[in-house]
């Protein structure tokens, strides 16, 4: 009988030594491969983190390139644009070039770099038709106010301008010529492929209020590369697009902005939301002599105005 | 019953194994996985504590379970605390957080998922030793934890951070069970899976795809012992996995010494048989200890996915596709505060030898009385049971014996002989197992005492139990007879006699004894008797096999017999026979003038009818027979006073 006690104990030691001889098990880690986890969120990038310094809503309503400049030489953007809900039309193209000279850089008084003198050059045509050279006007914020200024040239073509001369729609899914004339006897050409045309639709459920809000936003997925949807808003003027947010994901037709990214927008814009729909693709092009390093793009751009639910 | 096997299905996954079994279920080797009736073989208190290694990247151990439990008559309960009942998840949820392009600041979310069994407890009732029921209820927790974008938005910076939404979803899961036992070598188990999942409600898309499956089901489980000490089990869940598995026990430094393995097909995981599961017990009155395993069939080191842990979810945290091989640790402990053992043997006794022809005899007559001691301080019921391997196919209960407080009582010991599956050819000596069992299955004490078992035709000397080899061959003898009626039919019916039967019996006897030849019993410590039918074809015998074969031939075709046991007549023991013509004194014409001829005797209803003695050893004719029994009947029975004295008995075969 003294031996089976001792046995006990020595069974009741044995147990409370494990109860102090724990590791906890590692969490297994698992590989990521379902869209449907984060509703085909890959990407959320704050497009506008120096408000104080950029205006970010410069040409972003017709171009759907949101950075404030860029560090290339020649940026060359292609975009088929179409609104829904807006008051003031439907559709329209833009076409523009801008040849940077990056030797002459602009800065404000604080020296933060607003981009770069633009250079004049020969000639720019989209498809052959003439661009027009235009003042290339920047806007900058210094001390709180707005500031405008011009910093060279750019070549633009729009829809508008194009009634004067061979109009042609945005070739979606193709390809678009474009000629830069540096001077008579010097030119580079190239064709630029285009993206299928986008067409979007964004259903808000919830409301702000709840903190609830949801936005099912769907567009005709090609399932092919990614779309970027970026989250502006109507600037009081009611013209201008001052984008917040670039969401990235597949584009597979359908993405959802939860409440915990919408809930945190400034309430003066919550009212006045606008979602773009951009399906982008680039032209990679060596470094030559004209266009030096480039810039090259061509998109499809869905701009829609949402009415947010109380 | 409380022999409670444990099993492995998917939902039915227990850390113990299938360690269970008749001998070793004094302790609780199995839990709510297994055992949803939740019934055991637990005295009073006991504690168990279970300790895992996990074979996952940090190899790490930890408490599996701790448990206690209390048995209150036939009530049980249960209680047990799982914190290795846990399972964490990270994935990176995809989504890539850029504040600038400039100064390249990028921040991946991530989402945890932690799941586990913190509780849980349960009850039964033995209703009746061979059946009991009951409930159990489990807690679980999950808690599912994403990082999340946070934009913040001012005049000077826009900026985004991450912060964690926790969402929780925390259920309860309630089953049910129930088990029939009749005896130890079946036991038939069902239970639910997830009959009642009461929960926390969460709406959130999070809880939606990663909770734990709750689909409704059952199990059912069998359990045989189709040799001794083997025990199979068979687990079968409605969603089509199953389990197969078995473990032997063996007697072993004063306990139970336990191995076997099992393996599982379960239809959320693959290949088709996903693991094994091998076992180790060791048990004795105050301790058990388990050393169980799982091995997967497949490589669980190798990266999964979220897809996979969506789609095929998981069912249950002990046994799941992402579930690593482990090494369980048990140990039980009784912390009973009852005497070990209620009862004792003091010692038992053998009443006779066997004679396996003789079967009934042991249904009627204890064939051992054994003497046993209460050592509580309560009356308490004792089941007994015996089994001797040679003789009997199952344990032979016998009637439940009450006995008072620190009392002694008798405990007689009754058998029943299997003649289909008697396992000797000759006399040998067996070893007969006594056991006590107090309220359930799990033997108080046992005892262990060699019987000798005495080969088919041995016989005990009692002319009374003559009777078993007369009926042995009953139906050949039918037809024997029935084939001499119907070749000498005419000589029947033309016959000496006015009586039906006693031309038949003469018939018969004469063309028995026409063929027969005494023949005395070899010398032998023991007396042994043919069967009629060997008589038959040896054509001889002595005078107890050739009464006990001519007793056979009418008795069946209906002619009633009685054995005249004269004893110790001239210092030999002799059987004769009597038989019934079925005549009443007043029909004594109709066989014989000689009143020294018959004898009369009362039947059931009290009327009398004449019966005529005949000596089988008189290999004459049926008339010499007749006169022969007759004479000695008269001279031993009458003259001699035999009957008066118990010198002569006579014994009705019926």
């Amino acid at each position: 009988m003294r031996v089976m006690k001792t046995i006990k104990y020595i069974l009741i030691a044995s147990t409370l030594f494990m109860l102090f001889r724990c590791t906890n098990p590692s969490p297994t880690e698992l590989i990521q491969d379902n869209t449907a986890v984060n509703e085909n969120l890959q990407q959320i990038e704050v497009v506008s983190p120096d408000p104080d310094t950029y205006v970010y809503s410069n040409g972003y309503d017709s171009t759907g390139i949101v950075e404030p400049y860029l560090n290339k030489s020649s940026v060359i953007s292609l975009s088929g644009i179409k609104y829904s809900n807006f008051d003031d039309g439907s559709q329209a193209d833009y076409y523009y070039a801008v040849f940077n000279d990056k030797s002459m850089p602009i800065l404000n008084t604080m020296g933060t770099r607003l981009g770069f003198w633009a250079r004049m050059m020969g000639g720019v045509r989209f498809n052959n038709v003439v661009a027009s050279p235009m003042q290339n006007r920047i806007r900058y914020l210094q001390n709180g106010e707005v500031h405008d200024t011009v910093i060279g040239y750019r070549f633009v073509l729009t829809r508008k301008m194009m009634h004067s001369h061979n109009k042609f729609e945005f070739p979606y899914n193709s390809k678009l010529n474009v000629r830069v004339d540096e001077s008579r006897n010097s030119f580079f050409q190239i064709d630029v492929p285009t993206p299928a045309e986008i067409s979007g639709e964004v259903n808000a459920s919830g409301s702000p209020s709840r903190n609830n809000l949801t936005l099912n936003l769907k567009w005709n997925g090609t399932n092919q590369g990614i779309i970027e949807i970026v989250i502006g808003v109507l600037e009081d003027s009611g013209n201008e697009i001052f984008p917040l947010l670039k969401l990235t994901g597949a584009d597979n037709g359908k993405m959802k902005i939860s409440s915990s990214i919408l809930e945190k927008l400034p309430d003066r814009v919550y009212k006045k939301l606008v979602i773009t729909f951009i399906r982008r693709q680039t032209k990679e092009i060596p470094e030559n002599s004209i266009l030096k390093d480039s810039y090259i793009v061509s998109q499809s751009i869905h701009n829609i105005k949402v009415e947010i639910p109380d | 019953m409380i022999f409670t096997a444990a099993s492995y299905g998917q939902q039915s996954m227990d850390f113990y194994g299938l360690s269970s079994n008749a001998y070793n279920s004094r302790f609780r080797l199995n839990s709510f996985e297994s055992n949803a009736d939740n019934f055991n073989g637990s005295k009073d208190w006991e504690l168990s504590v279970s300790f895992s290694g996990v074979n996952d990247e940090n190899k790490s151990g930890n408490i599996n379970a701790i448990s206690f439990s209390k048995r209150i008559s036939e009530h049980y309960l249960y209680a047990r605390y799982t914190p290795g009942y846990h399972q964490q998840f990270i994935f990176n949820s995809g989504v890539k957080l850029v504040v600038s392009d400039d100064i390249d600041v990028e921040t991946v979310l991530k989402t945890y998922l932690d799941y586990q069994e913190k509780f849980g407890f349960g009850y039964s009732y033995q209703f009746i030793p061979e059946l009991n029921a009951g409930f159990s209820f489990r807690y679980f927790t999950q808690e599912f934890e994403e990082e999340v974008p946070e934009p913040f938005f001012s005049d000077t910076l826009n900026y985004i951070a991450t912060k964690t939404e926790t969402t929780t979803s925390n259920f309860w899961r309630g089953d049910l069970g129930i088990t029939y036992s009749p005896n130890e070598n079946f036991r038939l188990s069902v239970s639910s899976i997830n009959l009642f999942t009461p929960e926390e409600t969460s709406t959130a898309e999070i809880a939606k795809n990663f909770s734990i499956k709750k689909t409704k089901g059952f199990a059912a489980q069998l359990s045989l012992m189709p040799l001794e000490k083997i025990t199979t089990t068979a687990v079968y869940e409605s969603s089509n996995s199953f389990l197969l598995g078995g473990n032997f026990a063996a007697d072993f430094l004063g306990g139970v010494f336990t191995f076997g393995a099992s393996v599982f097909h379960d239809k959320y995981q693959h290949p088709f048989i996903a693991g094994v599961s091998p076992f180790i017990n060791f048990s004795t009155e105050l301790y058990g200890i388990t050393l169980s395993g799982v091995k997967y069939l497949n490589d669980r080191q190798a990266p999964q996915t979220v897809s996979n842990l969506m789609e095929r979810g998981i069912h249950n945290l002990l046994n799941n596709n992402f579930s690593y091989d482990r090494l369980t640790l048990s140990i039980n402990v009784a912390l009973s505060f009852l005497p070990a053992q209620s009862v004792k043997f003091i010692d038992v006794e053998l009443k006779n030898e066997i004679y396996p022809t003789l079967g009934d005899v042991y249904l009627n007559n204890p064939f051992a009385v054994a003497r046993a001691v209460n050592m509580t301080d309560k009356t308490i019921s004792v089941k007994p049971y015996s089994f001797i391997k040679e003789i009997n196919s199952e344990n032979v209960y016998s009637p439940v014996v009450n006995i008072l407080p620190y009392d002694t009582a008798n405990i007689s010991f009754y058998t029943v002989i299997n003649l289909e599956n008697l396992k000797i050819k000759r006399r040998e000596i067996a070893q007969a197992n006594f056991y006590l069992t107090i309220g359930s299955n799990s033997a108080e004490d046992q005892f262990q005492k060699p019987i000798l078992i005495n080969d088919l035709n041995s016989w005990d000397g009692n002319v009374y139990n003559l009777r078993y080899f007369v009926k042995r061959d009953i139906s050949f003898a039918n037809q024997h007879s029935k084939l001499i009626i119907k070749e000498k039919k005419e000589e029947i019916e033309s016959g000496k006699y006015k009586s039906e039967i006693m031309n038949q019996v003469k018939i018969i006897f004469d063309d028995f004894v026409k063929k027969m030849k005494y023949i005395s019993d070899p010398r032998a410590s023991v007396e042994t008797v043919q069967f009629p039918q060997e008589t038959l074809q040896l054509k001889g015998g002595d005078c107890d096999d050739l009464s006990v074969c001519f007793a056979s031939l009418l008795e069946g075709i209906g002619i009633q017999t009685a054995f005249v046991d004269y004893k110790n007549t001239g210092g030999v023991s002799h059987v004769s026979l009597f038989f019934n013509t079925g005549l009443t004194p007043e029909e004594m014409s109709l066989i014989t003038n000689n009143d020294n001829k018959i004898v009369v005797r009362k039947n059931l209803d009290g009327n009398d009818e004449l019966w005529i003695p005949v000596e089988t050893t008189s290999l004459t004719d049926f008339e010499t027979a007749w006169s022969v029994a007759a004479e000695m009947f008269n001279r031993e029975a009458v003259e001699n006073l035999g009957l008066a004295k118990g010198s002569v008995v006579i014994v009705d075969i019926n």
